[in-house]
């Protein structure tokens, strides 16, 4: 199930939750479970973009940023790199 | 308990004749509500022994059973990754209580279950007490305890603790399953998904009879693969050298068996899930995720977006257009007239200062704002409807299928609104070279400066084709980006993986009141750029189109242009617009701004629009739009560009293949254009 994920992101290149949930025949609560257990597991990391922290932190633009309604983003680690690498291998 | 009248609680009792029960779960389950309704005053509070973490024991008789309760801290799993697990699992390992009682938050199951699944490897009978029965049926969750209870092969208690129902059919179950477990007590236990379940076997069998009590080794091997450093230093004290090396290499090899243990229980919770639990009620989720089968859907979304892009350029055109019309015309045009008169005395360079270097440069750029008002009421529209992020993510789609795996969502999603976010953006992503791409890929995003550009000068050079052509100029931007992802990615960039899992903002019904502010905020920042940067540049190119003279075609400007002659000759450009591009490295608005100062300069006032239409061949606006959508970045984005990457090496790369892909695209529009003898 873990594994199936990181191969989703993998392939898919960006994908949501909801597409995992429905991928993976599970609740959307369920998804974001197991994506926050990939999280503990150092395959994921929470990458959420805001005002207060990185990337638009100290952005001369942020004030007036097209974009106010960002999306929560995960995205995979070197170790989650590392293994879709050793898996593709 | 339905009467706690018919609770006795006695004093405590010796340890030795009660029955031992752990009480676990998740923090905020209602342990604590169940362990002070069963133990009443009979509570010992201190601390384990050697931490800060309070505990609470108590002592509970009914009839003639005599119950020993520990409240075991709260945690989600039992890893020991934090002092809580450690002395959870610890106590279940070495004091091996009668019987573990597992609370569970019945609105969250599916979270609870991971540590049920924990619980069931080691040595005690569990019984699972499903709390907050009510809320979970609040929330349209209906769970059916006995089919889970058949599942998972223990007993299943639902209670709702906060109103004191159900908590005494608990004190049958604990007494039950400390006379006949073996009865009630069959539990179905998760198992390793297929690729690890061999190397399990093997760790086995290795550590085997090598793992003193109070531990087993199928739960010793497990923490083994699951990186559990804690039970893998134990282990190596315990076995000889030999054995060490060859689980040493095992654990090196199978690095992401936690992969596979991990995801066994959560297929088993699954399972369990879809057994048990039916009806989760529709809310606000299930119609955003409604709205997004068509919004974010590889067809339909992209036909929406494509259809959402027209709708923008359309209403822009339509209601816009006709206003900067009117005040380039009646204002600024009047304002040169007056301005014209008003200094006839003066020296001639500073009446023609103030009429076509700051009126017709800066104060042009200024009649754009009704553009921009309603460019920016419908995108602020879009984004506080929450669709702009979707946008994003279907045109992502579509670079996926055209092979891009990932890497453009960033940029596309940031990279609308400016290309310093989108650069700067690229921070989350990890790898070096990840980053790098994304970083070469950004300023290929169209602004909303270049967008505002495109929406000034198609309507002017194409009339009512400029629909199709902005479409179209920014349908090539994208194939473009494609494209060069593809190609970098298959070159310098190889083997390079870049992946987003997101959670979408949910829909929302536009504020008024957001919008306004974000069209204000956004018009405020864009006069305050014409009153500044674009202010200063018009004066430099009217001084430098003006001196030494006598006409513009002797002017410094005109040497600087004639000398780019042979790259503009091929797309089709004269000198004029050869500057304009490079002005716009400055910001993209002075694009508009030096036009209009070095094709108005000996002309009387008569717009814009219509003195360009005159004098510019279609062909070669064509290849003038499509070179300013894909020319390099201004300069702010250059310069974040060498702040994220810290290499001039890598910047200048950039700024030379966006130079590159510009005017090949400009030099085979016009060429080609040529060659079908169109617009030319």
């Amino acid at each position: 199930m873990l594994r199936k994920i990181l191969s989703l992101a993998n392939r898919f290149g960006t994908i949501q939750t909801v597409t995992i949930a429905r991928e993976l025949n599970i609740s959307k609560a369920f998804a974001c479970q197991l994506l926050d257990e990939l999280e503990r597991l150092g395959y994921l990391r929470a990458a959420p973009i805001s005002d207060k922290i990185s990337p638009c932190l100290n952005c001369p633009f942020s004030s007036n940023c097209l974009i106010q309604h960002k999306p929560y983003l995960w995205i995979i680690t070197k170790r989650g790199e590392q293994y879709l690498s050793n898996k593709k291998d | 308990m339905n009467n706690r009248n018919q609770i006795n609680s006695a004093n405590p009792v010796q340890k030795k004749t009660a029955i031992v029960v752990g009480l676990a779960g998740q923090p905020n389950v209602g342990k604590s509500t169940i362990f002070n309704l069963l133990t009443g005053l009979n509570q010992h509070v201190g601390n384990w022994p050697g931490k800060t973490v309070e505990r609470k024991e108590g002592f509970f008789t009914h009839n003639d059973t005599h119950l020993r309760i520990i409240d075991l801290p709260g945690t989600y799993s039992l890893s020991a990754n934090s002092t809580e697990e450690r002395i959870t699992r610890d106590f279940i390992l070495h004091e091996q209580p009668d019987v573990v009682v597992m609370v569970a938050d019945a609105s969250a199951l599916e979270r609870n279950l991971y540590l049920l699944a924990e619980l069931l490897v080691l040595p005690a009978p569990v019984i699972l007490v499903l709390n907050m029965m009510d809320i979970a049926e609040s929330e349209g969750i209906q769970i059916e305890p006995q089919v889970l209870e058949a599942a998972l092969g223990l007993p299943v208690l639902s209670v709702v603790a906060s109103r004191n129902e159900g908590v005494s059919g608990l004190i049958q179950i604990i007494e039950q399953m400390t006379k006949t477990p073996q009865e009630i007590f069959k539990p179905n236990r998760p198992d390793i998904a297929e690729p690890h379940r061999q190397v399990y076997s093997h760790v086995q069998t290795l550590i085997k009879n090598h793992v003193p009590q109070p531990y087993s080794e199928d739960w010793v091997a497990l923490k083994l693969l699951e990186g559990d450093r804690e039970i893998t230093n134990k282990v190596m004290t315990w076995l000889p050298e030999e054995s060490q090396q060859a689980v040493m290499a095992i654990l090196k090899q199978h690095e992401d068996a936690v992969l596979d243990i991990a995801g066994g229980r959560y297929e088993w919770i699954a399972r369990m899930v879809r057994a048990a639990i039916t009806n989760p009620k529709p809310g606000q989720i299930s119609i955003t995720d409604k709205l997004d089968k068509i919004a974010v859907h590889p067809f339909w979304g992209m036909l929406l977006l494509m259809s959402v892009f027209a709708l923008v350029f359309w209403l822009t055109f339509t209601l816009a257009m006709p206003i900067q019309n009117w005040l380039d015309v009646n204002i600024v045009g009047s304002l040169q007239h007056w301005f014209k008169e008003a200094l006839a005395t003066a020296p001639n360079w500073l009446a023609d200062l103030f009429v076509h270097g700051i009126l017709g440069g800066a104060g042009i750029v200024i009649t754009f704002a009704p553009i921009l008002i309603v460019f920016f009421f419908i995108l602020g529209l879009l984004e506080d409807s929450g669709y702009l992020a979707r946008s994003a993510y279907v045109m992502d789609r579509f670079m996926h299928a055209l092979g891009l795996h990932g890497k453009s969502f960033l940029p596309l999603f940031l990279g609308f609104g400016c290309n310093v976010p989108a650069v700067m953006g690229t921070r989350v992503i990890e790898s070096e070279s990840g980053r790098l791409l994304t970083i070469l890929l950004a300023p290929l995003v169209p602004c909303s400066a270049r967008l505002m550009v495109l929406a000034l000068l198609a309507p002017a050079f194409f009339g009512n084709q400029a629909l199709t052509v902005s479409w179209a100029l920014i349908t090539l931007n994208m194939l473009i980006l494609a494209l060069l992802g593809i190609v970098l990615n298959h070159t310098i960039f190889r083997g390079e993986h870049t992946a987003f899992i997101m959670e979408l903002p949910l829909y929302h019904k536009p504020g008024l009141r957001a919008v306004a502010f974000f069209v204000w905020q956004n018009t405020w920042a864009f006069l305050r750029k014409a009153g500044t940067i674009i202010l200063v540049v018009s004066v430099v190119i009217w001084a430098l189109s003006r001196f030494p003279g006598p006409g513009i075609e002797q002017s410094y400007l005109a040497s600087l242009g004639r000398s780019l002659a042979p790259v503009g000759k091929l797309m089709g450009m004269d000198w004029r617009l050869i500057v304009a591009l490079l002005s716009s490295f400055i910001a993209k608005e002075n694009a508009i701004a030096t036009l209009a100062i070095l094709y108005r300069a000996d002309e009387n006032s008569s717009g814009l629009v219509k003195m360009m239409v005159s004098l510019i061949s279609p062909a070669t606006a064509l290849s003038f739009l499509v070179v300013t959508m894909l020319f390099i970045p201004c300069v702010a984005t250059v310069a974040v560009m060498y702040q994220e990457t810290r290499s001039w090496r890598w910047t200048l790369f950039s700024v030379g293949l966006l130079l590159g892909i510009a005017l090949l695209a400009g030099v085979i529009v016009y060429q080609g254009a040529h060659w079908l003898g169109w617009g030319v």
